[in-house]
C-alpha cells in the first residue's frame, strides 16, 4: 500500500508500472497435483459480465485482500466465506494490457454507505474488463486464460497469515455492529 | 571332481505366466498394432513364432458410457477417476458466484482425453502425459496438459451442446503457438494427435 500513489476515481485507468493482486481458491486436488493456480483461477463466470475481479496493489496490503473475503458473507447467506484456502497472485497492469482481449484495467472502489452487514468496504477495487467477445469458449479464451495463469505463476504473493487472521476477527466483529 | 560332474544345482520357479495369458495375433494388423506390444519381460520367442501377452484393458465410466482403454494408459485412466470430483461441485463452488458442470460436459472432456490418449498410443506407440481436467468458473471444463517448462496444450469444453471446443498450445523456449477447435465427438483430428505424439508424450 502506497499513500503517495495517484488520486484515482471509480473507472480511472490504473497506471501500467503498478500490480493488481487476484485472490484464489487453491483446493487439496490442486495441491497433489501441483498445478497451483488452476487455469480456473482466471475464468470468468457469466455474474462477471467479462471483468476479472482484482485489487489495486496501492490500496491494500496483501493481507487486507484476504481478510476482507473472510469478512464477507456468502452470496443469499449469512455464512462468512472460508479465506484460508485461498492465495494471491499478482499480475502486472503492463502484462495485461498486452493482451489482445484486454480492453483496461480500471479502478472500482466498493464502498458501502449505508453499510451492509457480510460485504467489507474495498478501497482497492478493480477491473480488469476483457472485449465483449471473449468468453471462456471463444476462440481467444484457452491462450488468454494460459497467459494469464503463466504470468501469476511467477507472482505468488507471500502472506502473514497472522494478520490476516486478526484482520478477518476484526471486520467480522464490524460486520456484527451492523443490522 | 565331483563338484565338476555332479549335478548341477538348478532351481525351478514356476513362472507366473500362464497359458491362456498368450495370445496369437488373429491379422497383420494385430501382430504390429501397438496394443499389442508387451513388455519385454513377459515377451515370449519361440522357433519362429513370437507370442504375446495381451494386455488387460482399462474400463472408465463416465455417466452411463463405458471407455475402454489399454493398460499402458493407466494413469489417464486414473486422472478421469479423480476429476470425477468436479461434478460434486454446486454452484456457488468458489463462494463467488461460479456456476456448477454436468456430467455431459465432463463427458465431453474424458472423451477427448480418452479418444486421443489410445489413438497416439496405437498409432505412434507412444503414451500421452497426464493432463489437468477441471472446472471453469462457468460452469466448462478444462484440459489442460503440461510438459516440462515451455510446452502445455489447453482446451475448453463448454456447457452448451455442440459447440467447438477450442484449444491453444505452445512448445519449446520460443514459445510456437498452435491455436485451432475440435468438434467434440467427432474422430480424432490428425493433426491434433500429431502434435500431441510430439510435445506431450
Amino acid at each position: 500500500m502506497d499513500e503517495k500513489s495517484p488520486r484515482l476515481t471509480k473507472g480511472d485507468i490504473l497506471p501500467e508500472g503498478d500490480q493488481v493482486y487476484r485472490i484464489v481458491l487453491a483446493n487439496q486436488r490442486d495441491k497433489k497435483n501441483k498445478k497451483i493456480p488452476a487455469i480456473r483461477c482466471f475464468s470468468l463466470s457469466p455474474d462477471d459480465n467479462n471483468m476479472l475481479s482484482v485489487d489495486w496493489e496501492k490500496r491494500t496490503t496483501p493481507e487486507e485482500c484476504i481478510a476482507r473475503f473472510g469478512g464477507s458473507f456468502k452470496k443469499d447467506t449469512e455464512t462468512y466465506k472460508p479465506y484460508e484456502n485461498r492465495e494471491l497472485f499478482a499480475l502486472g497492469i503492463f502484462f495485461l494490457n498486452l493482451l489482445p482481449v484486454v480492453e483496461k484495467v480500471v479502478y472500482d472502489p466498493e464502498i458501502f454507505d449505508p453499510p451492509v452487514k457480510g460485504r467489507v468496504n474495498n478501497p482497492a477495487h478493480s477491473l480488469v474488463v476483457f472485449e465483449a467477445a471473449l468468453s471462456n469458449n471463444s476462440a481467444q479464451a484457452p491462450e488468454t486464460l494460459m497467459k494469464i495463469r503463466d504470468h501469476a505463476t511467477k507472482n505468488k504473493v507471500e502472506i502473514d497469515w497472522d494478520k490476516v487472521h486478526e484482520l478477518v476477527k476484526n471486520y467480522r466483529q464490524e460486520q456484527e455492529t451492523y443490522s | 571332481m565331483e563338484s565338476v560332474l555332479g549335478e548341477p544345482a538348478l532351481t525351478y520357479q514356476k513362472t507366473s505366466v500362464e497359458a491362456k495369458d498368450y495370445f496369437w495375433p488373429t491379422n497383420e494388423h494385430a501382430f504390429y498394432s501397438n496394443a499389442y506390444i508387451a513388455p519385454k519381460e513377459v515377451l515370449k520367442k519361440q522357433k519362429n513364432l513370437v507370442f504375446f501377452i495381451k494386455e488387460t484393458d482399462l474400463s472408465v465410466k463416465v455417466n452411463e458410457k463405458t471407455f475402454r482403454l489399454p493398460a499402458f494408459l493407466k494413469n489417464i485412466a486414473q486422472h478421469i477417476e479423480e476429476a470425477k470430483e468436479i461434478l460434486n461441485y454446486s454452484d456457488d463452488w468458489d463462494d463467488e458466484g461460479a456456476l456448477a458442470t454436468d456430467s455431459r460436459t465432463f463427458e465431453k472432456a474424458a472423451s477427448f482425453v480418452i479418444d486421443y490418449a489410445v489413438y497416439v498410443y496405437k498409432h505412434f506407440s507412444t503414451v500421452l502425459s497426464v493432463p489437468y481436467i477441471d472446472i471453469l468458473r462457468d460452469g466448462s471444463v478444462s484440459v489442460h496438459w503440461e510438459n516440462g517448462e515451455n510446452t502445455q496444450l489447453l482446451i475448453i469444453f463448454k456447457k452448451e451442446a455442440d459447440d467447438l471446443a477450442y484449444y491453444y498450445a505452445e512448445q519449446s523456449d520460443r514459445k510456437i503457438p498452435f491455436k485451432s477447435a475440435i468438434v467434440p465427438g467427432e474422430p480424432v483430428d490428425e493433426t491434433l494427435a500429431l502434435w500431441m505424439k510430439n510435445h506431450l508424450g
